[in-house]
C-alpha cells in the first residue's frame, strides 16, 4: 500500500508537470502523512542529509570549472583543434562537433553543459554550411552525451555517493567506453553526412594541427589536472574539482585574458543554479529513499526481480531495459537515486563489479538524455538549433541504435570498463 | 505484534550487526509480542541522524558507536579517554560496574534509555610509511582521523598530521592521499585494509564502545516485564558480541599478518602515554559533569 | 482589479526580485569560497604538511547552503526540470489551471520547509558540528530560510498566473 501511494502520487505529479524535485518531495510528504508514524521533522533531517556530503561538493565545483572554461576561451580553442584533427573527413563539421564534445567532456561533468558549450559554436556553423538543423542538433546532442561517460562525470559522482564505490575508479572506468562511444558516433555521422553530401571543411595540414594543439594547450591541461591528480594520488575527486575550478579561473583571467572579474559573479551564479537543480533533486529524493528504506521497498522489489531469472546475463539485459525505460521518462539524477538502491540489492546475482555496474547505469541514462520527452541533451540542442524535439527524433534514431550496440559491448565485455582501473591497481 | 525498528550504520558481519542480530534472535525467541526489524548499512542515515530518529521515536533502538553521543551528552567522551583501559578485563569491570551504569543512567537526560555496552574494541595504528615502535615514528604521518576534536588533538600531540576524512578511505590509503589510519582489528580486517597498509602497531590508544540504546519514553511506556526482558536480551547480546570480538581478534591479527602486514605487537606505549599526559587539560574535558565523571572513570581503572 | 490590490501585488513581485538578488550575491560568495577552501586544503596538506581540520566541514556547509539557496533561485527563474509533454498538449486555459494547482501544491511543501525547519532547528538546539563546534540549528536554518524564499517566489508566480488567466493567450 505504501509503495502504491508513494509511486502513484509521484506519477501523477510528474504528469501534471510539477518540477521533478518538488514532485519527489511532495510524494514523500503525502506518504509520510499517510503512514502517520513519523514526525514531519524527518523531511528536514533527510533534506539536509541529502546534500551534506563531501563527494557531492564535486557537483557544483565541476559546474564552476566547466562554465569558467567555456567563458575563458577554452571551447573555441577546442573547436579549432577538433577542426584541424577531423575537419578533412566527409561531413567534417559533424565529426568536429563530436570530437569537440569529447574534449570538453574531459573538463565538464555534465552532458547538458557539454552540449551547450560546444553546440553554441558548432550548431549555428553547421546550419550555415547547409546541414539540416535537426541533424545538426541531433549530432551535437549525441556528442554531448559523452560528457557523463568520459570523466569527470556528475552522474558517476552521484552513483559513488549512493553506493560507496570509489569515484576515482568510476572515472577511470569511463575512459575507454567514452572513447568507444565517441568513435562509433563519428562513424555514424560520417556515413550519414556522406549520404546527405555534407562536405569537408578543409584539407588536413600537420602544420595547422600543431598550431591549434599549441593554442589549446591550456585547455587540454584541465583534463590532465583532473585525471592526473586523481590517478596520481594527489587528491580526491572533490579536490580535483576544486583544483579544476581554480585552474580554469587562472587560465581565463591571466593566460587567455578572456575572462573579466566583472563576469565572475554571473558565471558562478548560473553554475550554482544549474547545480542546485541537481542537488535539490538529491535532497528531496533522500526523503523518498528514507521512506523506501524504512519500508524495505528496494529489498522487496529486488527480491521479486530476482525471481525472473537466475542467469546473470539475462538479469543484466533486464536491468538495461529497465534503465533505458527509466531514462526515457526520468531526469538522470532522479533515475539514479530511485533505482540504484534496487540495483545494489541485486548486485551479488549479476556477477559484475560495482564499478562496471556504475558505467552500465550511466551509459543507459546517457542514452536517456537523447530521448523525448525528457532528454536533457536534446532539449539543449533543439533550443540552439531552433527546431522542435519531435522533429529531431528520426534524426537521432541512427545514433541511438549505435549507442545501444555500444551499451551491449560495455555490458558484456568487462575488460573495456575495468582495464584502466585494474591497470592502475586501484 | 509490536515492531521494534533498530538502526545501525555498519554492514552485515560487522561488530554492531553481530550484537543486533543476537538481540533479535534472543528477543524473538523469548517473546511472541515483538518483532525486531534491523535497518543496517546506514540505510536510515548516519549515526548522529539515527540517534535523532531515536529521539523522535521514528526508530526505537540503535547500536551506535560512542563518538556520536558526544553531541547529545558530552560526558560520554570519557570512554574514549586515551590509554584509559589496560585490558579487556578492566573494560568489563568499569563499564559493567557502577560508573558504567552511571553513564547509562545519564543518557536519560537526553531522551535515551541506555541498555548495555557492546564494543568495537581497542583502536590500533596502521600506516604505509614505516614501522611504528616509539612515538617518534609517528612524527609527520598523515593519519586519517574521525571528525572529532579528541582524535584530532590526540594525534596532534603525538606529532602526526591528523587529517579528518569520511569513511570509506580505502582508495585514499592506496593512492597515498593519506599515510595511515587507526581502527580496531575487526575493522582493519573486514575492510581489507591490509591490502593497502603495510605496518600495524598495536597501540590500543583508545577504547571504542557502542552504546545500545532505546527511546526512553517508548521504553518506559512498555509493561514492566517487557522492559526487563528487552533489557536482559540486550545485555546478553552485548556480552555475546564482546566475547565474539575478543575471540576473533587473534584470528584477525593472524589473517593480517598472513596478508603481509608487518606487526609490532609491543610498541613503546610509555612514551605515547607521556606525550598525551596533558590531554586532560583540553577544553573538551573541562565541563563540570565531564570532569567529575572522568575522575570516577580514572579511579575505577586504577589511574 | 482595484489599484490597492495591484499595488500589493506589485509589492510582492518587488520583494521576490529583491530577495532573489540578495540570494544570488550569496551564491557567488559561497560558491567561490567553497572552491578556495577545498583548494586551500590540498595546498595545506601537501605544501605545509598540516591538514586543515575544518575545511571538509565548512565545505559541506557551503554545499548545503548552495543547494537550498540555489534551488530557490532556480525556482524563481523557472529552471527546475519537469515533464511537460502532456501538459503542452492541453488548451491554454487548462494549462494555466494546472500551473496554478502546481504552485498551490508546492506552497504546501514550502510551508513544511518553513514550519518543520524551525521545529527541527529547535529540536537540535544545543547540538554542535564536530570540527568547529558551530550550532547545528544555524547550519540547518538554510532549509526554513529557503522555504521562505520559495514561498515568496511562489506567491509572485501565482499572482502572475492569475493575472494571465484573466487575459487571453
Ligand atoms: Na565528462
Ligand atoms: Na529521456
Amino acid at each position: 500500500m505504501t509503495t502504491f501511494i508513494l509511486f502513484s502520487t509521484l506519477f501523477v505529479l510528474f504528469v501534471i508537470n510539477m518540477p521533478i524535485a518538488l514532485a519527489i518531495g511532495l510524494a514523500s510528504l503525502v506518504t509520510l502523512l499517510f503512514l502517520g508514524d513519523f514526525s514531519l521533522m524527518m523531511v528536514i533531517q533527510r533534506l539536509y542529509a541529502g546534500t551534506d556530503s563531501f563527494p557531492l561538493m564535486a557537483v557544483p565545483l565541476f559546474m564552476f570549472a566547466g562554465a569558467l572554461m567555456e567563458h575563458g576561451g577554452i571551447s573555441s580553442r577546442i573547436v579549432r583543434l577538433a577542426e584541424c584533427l577531423v575537419g578533412w573527413m566527409p561531413g567534417g563539421l559533424a565529426a568536429v562537433s563530436i570530437v569537440s564534445a569529447m574534449f570538453f567532456a574531459g573538463i565538464s561533468g555534465s552532458a547538458a553543459a557539454d552540449t551547450a558549450a560546444v553546440g553554441a559554436i558548432l550548431i549555428p556553423s553547421m546550419i550555415k554550411r547547409g546541414y539540416e538543423p535537426g541533424f545538426a542538433g541531433a549530432v551535437q546532442a549525441a556528442g554531448g552525451s559523452t560528457g557523463v561517460i568520459i570523466p569527470p562525470s556528475i552522474p558517476m559522482i552521484i552513483f559513488g555517493f549512493l553506493t560507496g564505490a570509489s569515484v576515482g575508479k568510476l572515472f577511470a572506468a569511463g575512459i575507454l567506453p567514452g572513447l568507444l562511444i565517441g568513435i562509433s558516433l563519428i562513424a555514424v555521422s560520417t556515413i550519414l553526412s556522406a549520404k546527405n553530401k555534407y562536405g569537408k571543411i578543409e584539407s588536413f595540414s600537420l602544420r595547422r594541427l600543431k598550431g591549434s594543439l599549441w593554442e589549446a594547450k591550456w585547455a587540454l591541461g584541465a583534463p590532465v589536472v583532473i585525471l592526473g591528480g586523481i590517478l596520481g594520488g594527489i587528491f580526491t575527486a572533490t579536490e580535483s574539482a576544486a583544483a579544476a575550478t581554480l585552474y580554469a579561473l587562472a587560465v581565463g583571467l591571466m593566460v587567455h585574458r578572456q575572462l573579466s572579474l566583472r563576469e565572475l559573479p554571473n558565471i558562478f551564479v548560473r553554475a550554482s543554479i544549474t547545480s542546485s537543480v541537481i542537488l535539490f533533486i538529491i535532497a528531496t529524493a533522500s526523503v523518498f529513499s528514507w521512506i523506501m528504506a524504512i519500508e524495505d521497498i528496494p529489498g522487496r522489489i529486488a527480491a521479486n526481480f530476482l525471481t525472473l531469472s537466475d542467469n546473470p546475463g539475462i538479469l543484466l539485459m533486464l536491468i538495461n531495459i529497465m534503465l533505458l525505460i527509466a531514462g526515457v521518462f526520468l531526469e538522470t539524477t532522479a533515475a539514479l537515486i530511485l533505482l540504484t538502491p534496487i540495483l545494489v540489492n541485486v548486485l551479488p546475482s549479476l556477477g559484475v563489479d560495482i564499478i562496471q555496474l556504475g558505467v552500465i547505469v550511466v551509459t543507459n541514462l546517457a542514452i536517456g538524455m537523447l530521448t523525448p520527452p525528457l532528454g536533457i541533451c536534446l532539449i539543449v540542442s533543439s533550443g540552439i538549433a531552433g527546431c522542435r524535439m519531435e522533429d529531431m527524433v528520426h534524426r537521432i534514431l541512427p545514433m541511438l541504435l549505435i549507442l545501444l550496440v555500444d551499451l551491449m559491448i560495455i555490458t558484456y565485455w568487462p575488460p573495456l570498463t575495468l582495464f584502466f582501473p585494474d591497470l592502475l591497481n586501484y | 505484534k509490536t515492531t521494534i525498528r533498530l538502526g545501525l550504520v555498519t554492514i552485515p558481519g560487522s561488530a554492531q550487526n553481530i550484537c543486533a542480530e543476537k538481540f533479535k534472535e534472543l528477543l524473538e525467541a523469548r517473546s511472541d509480542d515483538y518483532e525486531v526489524k534491523i535497518h543496517h548499512s546506514a540505510s536510515l542515515g548516519s549515526e548522529t541522524e539515527i540517534l535523532q530518529q531515536i529521539q523522535m521515536n521514528t526508530v526505537q533502538m540503535g547500536i551506535i558507536t560512542d563518538g556520536p553521543f558526544d553531541v547529545f551528552l558530552p560526558e560520554v567522551r570519557v570512554i574514549n579517554y586515551p590509554f584509559l583501559f589496560g585490558s579487556y578485563r578492566q573494560v568489563d569491570e568499569v563499564l559493567d560496574g557502577p560508573v558504567g551504569q552511571e553513564l547509562l543512567q545519564r543518557l536519560e537526560k537526553v531522551g535515551f534509555k541506555g541498555l548495555a555496552f557492546s564494543e568495537n574494541g581497542f583502536r590500533h595504528l596502521t600506516n604505509n610509511k614505516r614501522p611504528v615502535h616509539t612515538v617518534d615514528d609517528v612524527s609527520g604521518l598523515k593519519i586519517r582521523v574521525m571528525e572529532s576534536v579528541l582524535h584530532k588533538e590526540l594525534w596532534r600531540m603525538l606529532g602526526a598530521n591528523p587529517t579528518p576524512m569520511g569513511w570509506p578511505i580505502y582508495t585514499e590509503l592506496q593512492q597515498g592521499t593519506i599515510d595511515g589510519q587507526e581502527n580496531p582489528l575487526s575493522v582493519i580486517w573486514t575492510y581489507k585494509l591490509s591490502e593497502v597498509q603495510k605496518y600495524l602497531a598495536l597501540t590500543g590508544h583508545v577504547y571504542s564502545a557502542h552504546i545500545d540504546v532505546a527511546n526512553l519514553q517508548w521504553f518506559e511506556g512498555l509493561p514492566g516485564k517487557d522492559q526487563d526482558l528487552i533489557r536482559q536480551c540486550m545485555i546478553e547480546a552485548a556480552r555475546y558480541q564482546r566475547a565474539w570480538n575478543r575471540d576473533n581478534e587473534a584470528a584477525f591479527l593472524d589473517g593480517l599478518k598472513q596478508a603481509g602486514m608487518q606487526v609490532d605487537e609491543q610498541p613503546d606505549l610509555a612514551a605515547f602515554r607521556s606525550k598525551v599526559a596533558n590531554i586532560r587539560q583540553l577544553e573538551i574535558y573541562q565541563g563540570p559533569a565531564t570532569r567529575q565523571l572522568l575522575q570516577k572513570f580514572l579511579e575505577a581503572a586504577g589511574q | 482589479m482595484n489599484s490597492g490590490l495591484s499595488r500589493h501585488i506589485q509589492g510582492i513581485h518587488l520583494a521576490s526580485d529583491w530577495a532573489n538578488r540578495v540570494t544570488e550575491i550569496l551564491l557567488f560568495i559561497i560558491g567561490l569560497n567553497m572552491a578556495l577552501i577545498i583548494g586551500a586544503q590540498v595546498f595545506s596538506r601537501y605544501v605545509l604538511n598540516h591538514s586543515l581540520f575544518w575545511s571538509d566541514e565548512v565545505g559541506r556547509i557551503c554545499l548545503v547552503w548552495i543547494s537550498f539557496l540555489g534551488a530557490s533561485a532556480a525556482y524563481k527563474r523557472h529552471a527546475h526540470i519537469g515533464v511537460d509533454f502532456l501538459v503542452a498538449r492541453l488548451s491554454y486555459h487548462l494549462r494555466i489551471r494546472f500551473a496554478v494547482f502546481g504552485v498551490l501544491l508546492s506552497l504546501l511543501f514550502f510551508a513544511v520547509l518553513v514550519l518543520y525547519g524551525i521545529i527541527f532547528a529547535l529540536f537540535i538546539s544545543g547540538q554542535k558540528t564536530a570540527a568547529l563546534g558551530l550550532p547545528l540549528s544555524l547550519t540547518y536554518s538554510a532549509i526554513p530560510l529557503s522555504g521562505m524564499l520559495f514561498s515568496l517566489h511562489a506567491v509572485s508566480h501565482l499572482c502572475r498566473l492569475l493575472g494571465l488567466r484573466e487575459g487571453s493567450p
